[in-house]
């Protein structure tokens, strides 16, 4: 029998993780797929997969005006809240990069310092547009 | 199952219900705490899954809410968070939560959870099914099945209480079978019990409704009855006392043609005064004795009320 070895391991199976030569400020994955294969397991026909980016995409941009607003207000609790939010959306559909980025403002906003959350909004900004085209193929797609 | 999902953010709420109905449970949805709240009472769901951080009435307030229900039956509940707020599952769990899952969900460690929650509810139902039916054995005497001497003490310190709030009377009448001890000694403690029961059948149906009775002792009944003057009380002591006598059982005691009877001392509770219900006992006993000494086979009525 073949044992583990034969096997590929983790590095052959995900795009390089050494240091690209390309732009550091684009992740290797915009999505983290293993969400979205679970909710097209649960529901083959990808209706609730349709669904869920449906509402994403619909609640996403309220949110992150509510979000920008409170950030111009400088107001952590509602920071906090609002990045709250949206940290759980995108983690549900995988937007493993938008959840990041939410999380980092939580953090900020928890302690009170909101100096660095403008530049973070930007950031935050275009990876929702990045993860919303990558979310709006993927729930058209058909199930692999 | 019947399962409520609690989440202020919508994505999250889909996922979550779309995961619970694959599983083949019934979801219901709440968008804050307070929504959930309402739910729970309209609804009594199995098992809810609720956020941690909300507007409003959060996770651990809801934790803490549905704990302190005293009624209904128990609901089982899980506390969803973020890896990163390891903190708030403890605090949960303190609050009430009996297990979490961490965001993003997936139905892999929603099914786990879910076959601990069918588990522990199923068991939880089982007990409180026993639990009342302790309760109820509890304060049933065995041999009548009248209400027990345990929950006289409990039915007569409310009774009382609210008697004095209000200033309303009630009367207490001890029942003593004649001569029980001859009976026994004639046919036997088979027969007694026997005998004992049919007393008891047939004083529980000359009493009206409302008015109770209790096994007080060995050949001891007690009615009670509230809101009742000792006149219109009186009256229906000499009822049960006279159906019980017509119903003739043969005593066989001292005298032939002898059958089976009570003797009954009544006392009424003064609103006026400063009585307490053991009071009121005491008095009911020793017009009991009185109509032991008159004769036994009546009804004597202690002189504490006001003769109006």
């Amino acid at each position: 029998m073949r044992g583990v070895r034969s096997q590929p391991g983790w590095g052959e199976l995900r795009p390089a993780t050494a240091p690209a030569p390309a732009s550091q400020t684009v992740p290797a994955e915009v999505i983290d797929a293993s969400q979205l294969e679970m909710l097209r397991r649960v529901s083959p026909d990808g209706s609730l997969l349709r669904k869920v980016v449906d509402a994403f995409l619909v609640e996403m941009p309220a949110n992150l005006s509510a979000l920008s607003d409170a950030v111009k207000l400088g107001d952590p609790p509602s920071v906090r809240q609002a990045a709250h939010r949206m940290r759980g959306a995108a983690a549900n559909l995988g937007a493993t990069a938008v959840a990041g980025l939410c999380a980092q403002l939580e953090q900020l906003a928890l302690e009170g310092h909101l100096t660095a959350a403008p530049a973070i909004l930007v950031g935050l900004g275009a990876e929702l547009e990045r993860a919303g085209v990558a979310l709006r193929g993927a729930a058209e797609l058909p199930a692999s | 199952m019947r399962i409520l999902a609690v989440d202020d953010e919508q994505v999250s709420r889909l996922v979550l219900q779309g995961l619970v109905e694959s599983l083949g449970h019934e979801c219901l949805i709440a968008e804050d705490g307070d929504e959930a709240w309402q739910l729970i009472g309209d609804t009594s769901p199995d098992v809810v899954i609720t956020d941690w951080m909300m507007p409003g009435t959060d996770g651990m307030e809801l934790c803490r809410r549905i704990r302190a229900r005293t009624d209904g039956s128990y609901i089982y509940v899980i506390v969803a968070t973020s890896l990163t707020e390891r903190d708030n599952v403890l605090r949960g769990m303190e609050a009430g939560a009996d297990d979490y899952l961490t965001k993003p969900l997936n139905q892999f460690d929603l099914e786990t959870r879910l076959v601990a929650a069918k588990r522990v509810t199923t068991l939880l139902a089982e007990l409180a099914r026993y639990r009342a039916e302790l309760a109820r054995l509890a304060r049933t005497d065995p041999l009548t099945q009248l209400r027990n001497r345990l929950s006289l003490g409990d039915d007569l310190a409310e009774l009382h209480a609210r008697a004095r709030r209000y200033g309303r009377s009630y009367c207490l009448a001890m029942c003593d079978v004649d001569r029980f001890k001859a009976y026994n000694d004639t046919f036997g403690h088979q027969a007694g019990d026997k005998m004992l029961r049919e007393v008891g059948d047939t004083l529980g149906t000359a009493i009206r409704q409302g008015d109770l009775l209790y096994r007080y002792g060995g050949e001891d009944f007690l009615m009670v009855l509230p809101e009742q003057t000792a006149h219109l009380a009186a009256r229906a002591a000499e009822r049960a006392r006279a159906a019980l006598e017509s119903l003739g059982v043969a005593h066989g005691g001292a005298a032939p043609g002898d059958v089976v009877t009570i003797s009954v001392g009544l006392a009424a509770f003064d609103p006026d005064g400063n009585m307490t219900s053991d009071d009121v006992l005491r008095h009911a006993d020793t017009a009991l004795y009185e109509a032991k000494a008159a004769g036994r086979n009546r009804v004597v009525l202690a002189g504490v009320q006001p003769s109006r």
